[in-house]
C-alpha cells in the first residue's frame, strides 16, 4: 500500500467518523440524554436516543408488557407459534432457516430478520418505503394473511384478546402499561408494547464499541471503509446501515439497493415471489432492490439475503467480490452481474484469501455477546416459572 | 328534537318513494329538514346470492363453481342526485361498526364454511340521511377515499370498519377496496405505488399512485325499492379461473387483473376510471 493510499484511507475514516463524507454517511455519536420523557432507559450505551413515535413513547411498564407478549404462543391463532419462534434471541433473534414456516404452515418467501437496533430502521420489512415504524411493521407478522404468519383474523380477533382480559396477570401488566383505560387489552395497545420491547433490543456492546479490535479486524476495518470493496456505501454510520434514523436526524433517507443477486429478465427481474421494492411501487427501476440490513450481529444471523439464499458470511463476500451472482440454470436463471437496476457500488473487486480473512474478522467484531445474553430481553415467562 | 310520530313519517316517506317527502317537509319545514335514507346492495353470482359454499352458478372462462372465502368491500361518497342534477352527500349515521365518517363495509361472507377467516356479521346497506328534496338518482365511490386509508389496526386512528383485519392491506399502509376471494382466485382491489416523499414530515404521496377507486353513478334509482347489484359472474367474465391458485392484487402488470379491471371500468395501468366515467364502462354493476 503506497503512502498516498494510506493518506487516503485515513483522510476517510477522518471524514466518515468526524462528520460525513456524503449525504449517506452521516457518523455521529450524539451524546443524548439517557432516558426519554417518561424516564424509560433504552440503555444505548454511547448510541443515540431512538426516534419515537409521538403517541406511544416508551415506558418500562409497555416494555414488560410487550416483553411478555413477544414470547407468549397466545398471541398467534392457533396458540403454536409466538414473535420469538422466529426471532431467537440466541440468534439476535433471527431464527437459522432461510425462510420461516406460519402458525398455520405456510411457507413465507423471506428471510427472517435480526430484530437488533431496529429502532434505528428508517424503514421496515426488507423493502417498503411505506412502512416507517414498527407499529406498523407489526401489522403483518400478526394479521397477514398472504402469508399467514402469526394468524390474528377477523373470525378470531376477540377470542384471542380474550386469552389476555381473561388472565390475572395479564390484566395487570394491561394496566400498569396503559393507565385509566377502561378496556386496555386491545389490539392497538397489543401493537404498542410490543413496538416498545423491540425498539429497546438495543445492542451496543460489541467488540468494535469497546474499541477492542485485532489488527486482522482493523485490516478487515479498513477494507470494509475503501473504495475498493465499497461495502461502506450501503453499511454506513453507527448502525451499518444508510437507512438509519435517530432521535436527532435530520435528514432522514430510505434506500433500497438492487445487489444483483437474481436477473431473470431485461427489466432487473427478481424471481415472482419476492421483487423488492417494485412489489410496492410498481416501477421497473424498483424490481430486486431491498434495504441494506445492519451488519452488527452479521455472524449471527445466518443464512443472508432476504430469501436465505446465501448460507455463509464468508459465501457472502465471495458473492460481492463477483459483483452479483450468476444462476446458470433452474427457474431463476439468469446472470445479477448484469441486473441493470443493480447498485453501481457491486461492481465486483479482488479478494485474496487474506483480505477475506480479515473482512471476516471485522465483521465479527460487530458481534455482541452481551445482547444475546441480556437478561432484559429475554423470555420472562423462563424466570418466573423458576421463582 | 325527533318525535317518533315524526320519525316513523319520515322513514315511511323514505321508504314508499322520495316523491311524498314534499308533504312532510311542508308539513313540518320547521322540524323535517332531513329525511333517513337506506340504499340496499346486493352480491351474486349470476341470479344466485353469493354463498361461502359451493355454488351452483357457473364463473369465469372455465365455467368453475366458485365457493367463496371472502366478499367484502367499501363504498364512500354515497350520493342520491335530485331533480337539479345535484349529488347530494347522504350523512352517514355514525354507528361505530360498518360506518366511519362518509364510508360504509359492505360484508357478504357469513364467517363459515369457505368464509371462515372472516365473521358471521354482514352488512348490505348504507344508512344516513339527506335534507328532504326529491331524488332520482345515486352514485358512490368503491373503496376506501385518500384522507381514511391509512386508518388502520393500529395506533389511535383504528376506527370501525377501518380497523377489519381481512380489508386492512397492510403492506400498501391501506385498504382492500373491495375483497372477492374463491378457491383459487383471490381479487384485492386497493390503491397501489403510494410514496413516501417528503421523509422529513413522513407525509407519503398517492398523487402518482394508482387509485384504483372506480366510482358508478345511475340517473334512474328509486331509493323506495331499487338496489344496487355487484355480480361477480360478469366480474370476471374474461378471467381465466382454474385449478392453478391465481390472484389479483391490483399490481398494474399483472396479466390476471386485466380483465377484472376492464369489469370495474377501471385503466389497469394508471388506476383511473376507463375514458374518466367507470360507470360507462364498467359491466359488473346495475340498479335492479
Amino acid at each position: 500500500m503506497s503512502a498516498n493510499q494510506i493518506i487516503r484511507l485515513l483522510t476517510l475514516f477522518a471524514m466518515l467518523f468526524i462528520a460525513s463524507c456524503d449525504s449517506e454517511s452521516s457518523y455521529e455519536v450524539v451524546s443524548s440524554a439517557p432516558l426519554n420523557d417518561n424516564q424509560f432507559d433504552f440503555q444505548t450505551g454511547a448510541l443515540p436516543l431512538p426516534k419515537e413515535p409521538a403517541n406511544n413513547l416508551a415506558t418500562e411498564a409497555k416494555f414488560q408488557l410487550g416483553r411478555h407478549l413477544f414470547y407468549d404462543t397466545k398471541l398467534s391463532g392457533n396458540q403454536t407459534i409466538s414473535c420469538e419462534s422466529c426471532h431467537l434471541q440466541s440468534l439476535a433473534f433471527s431464527d437459522g432457516l432461510k425462510t420461516a414456516v406460519g402458525s398455520t404452515g405456510e411457507k413465507l418467501d423471506r428471510n427472517s430478520q435480526t430484530l437488533t437496533n431496529i429502532a434505528y430502521n428508517s424503514s421496515y420489512t426488507w423493502a417498503n418505503p411505506l412502512l416507517k415504524a414498527i407499529e406498523e411493521q407489526l401489522i403483518i407478522p400478526m394479521f397477514g394473511e398472504f402469508p399467514v404468519e402469526m394468524g390474528i383474523n377477523d373470525a378470531n380477533r376477540d377470542e384471542i384478546s380474550a386469552r389476555f382480559s381473561n388472565d390475572v396477570a395479564y390484566q395487570e401488566l394491561f394496566n400498569l402499561a396503559f393507565p385509566n383505560q377502561q378496556q386496555a387489552v386491545t389490539y392497538p395497545n397489543i401493537i404498542k408494547a410490543l413496538a416498545v420491547f423491540n425498539r429497546a433490543l438495543i445492542s451496543k456492546d460489541s467488540d468494535f464499541d469497546k474499541g477492542l479490535l485485532s489488527s486482522a479486524a482493523q485490516r478487515g476495518q479498513a477494507l470494509f471503509n475503501g473504495e475498493k470493496m465499497e461495502c461502506f456505501h450501503c453499511h454506513s454510520g453507527f448502525n451499518f446501515s444508510d437507512s438509519t434514523l435517530h432521535s436527532e436526524t435530520v435528514f432522514v433517507s430510505r434506500p433500497f439497493f438492487n445487489t444483483g443477486l437474481y436477473n431473470l429478465d431485461d427489466t432487473g427481474s427478481y424471481p415472482v415471489a419476492d421483487n423488492g421494492l417494485y412489489t410496492v411501487t410498481q416501477q421497473n427501476k424498483d424490481k430486486g432492490k431491498f434495504r441494506p440490513p445492519t451488519l452488527r450481529n452479521i455472524a449471527y444471523t445466518a443464512p443472508y439475503m432476504h430469501d436465505g439464499s446465501i448460507a455463509t458470511l464468508s459465501e457472502v463476500l465471495t458473492f460481492y467480490a463477483n459483483g452479483g451472482r450468476n444462476v446458470a440454470s433452474g427457474e431463476n436463471a439468469g446472470d445479477g452481474r448484469l441486473n441493470v437496476n443493480k447498485s453501481e457500488f457491486v461492481s465486483g473487486f479482488d479478494m485474496s484469501e487474506q483480505e477475506r480473512d480479515d473482512l471476516l474478522a471485522f465483521l465479527n467484531a460487530l458481534s455482541d455477546p452481551i445482547f444475546i445474553r441480556n437478561p432484559r430481553y429475554s423470555n420472562p415467562f423462563n424466570s418466573e416459572a423458576a421463582q | 328534537m325527533w318525535s317518533n310520530k315524526l320519525m316513523l313519517a319520515v322513514i315511511v316517506g323514505a321508504l314508499t318513494g322520495c316523491g311524498n317527502s314534499d308533504d312532510t317537509t311542508q308539513s313540518n319545514a320547521n322540524v323535517a329538514k332531513t329525511q333517513d335514507v337506506e340504499i340496499q346492495f346486493s352480491a351474486r353470482a349470476g341470479n344466485e346470492e353469493i354463498t361461502c359454499q359451493t355454488m351452483t352458478s357457473v364463473v369465469g372462462m372455465n365455467n368453475i363453481n366458485p365457493q367463496f372465502k371472502d366478499a367484502r368491500m367499501y363504498v364512500s361518497e354515497v350520493a342520491l342526485i335530485n331533480d337539479e342534477g345535484d349529488a347530494v352527500n347522504i350523512a352517514l349515521t355514525q354507528d361505530n361498526k360498518w360506518q366511519y365518517e362518509n364510508v360504509t363495509l359492505l360484508d357478504f361472507e357469513t364467517g363459515e364454511d369457505g368464509c371462515a377467516n372472516g365473521n358471521t356479521a354482514l352488512n348490505s346497506v348504507v344508512k344516513g340521511t339527506v335534507p328532504i328534496d326529491n331524488y332520482n338518482g345515486v352514485q358512490f365511490t368503491l373503496g376506501v377515499p385518500a384522507t381514511l386509508n391509512h386508518y388502520g389496526i393500529d395506533g389511535d386512528d383504528a376506527v370501525s370498519p377501518l380497523n377489519v383485519m381481512g380489508m386492512n392491506w397492510s403492506w400498501q399502509k391501506g385498504h382492500k377496496h373491495l375483497r372477492m376471494d374463491i378457491n383459487g382466485f383471490n381479487i384485492h382491489l386497493g390503491t397501489t405505488g403510494c410514496e413516501l416523499v417528503d421523509a422529513n414530515d413522513e407525509s407519503v404521496d398517492c398523487g402518482s399512485s394508482r387509485p384504483n377507486r372506480p366510482n358508478y353513478h345511475w340517473d334512474d334509482f328509486d331509493v323506495s325499492k331499487d338496489s344496487i347489484v355487484f355480480d361477480y359472474q360478469k366480474l370476471v367474465a374474461n378471467s381465466d379461473i382454474n385449478a392453478s391458485a391465481k390472484a389479483c392484487m391490483s399490481g398494474n402488470d399483472d396479466p390476471d387483473c386485466q380483465s377484472i379491471f376492464a369489469s370495474l371500468g377501471l385503466a389497469l395501468d394508471s388506476g383511473l376510471c376507463v375514458g374518466g366515467d367507470c360507470s360507462a364502462a364498467q359491466t359488473w354493476v346495475s340498479v335492479e
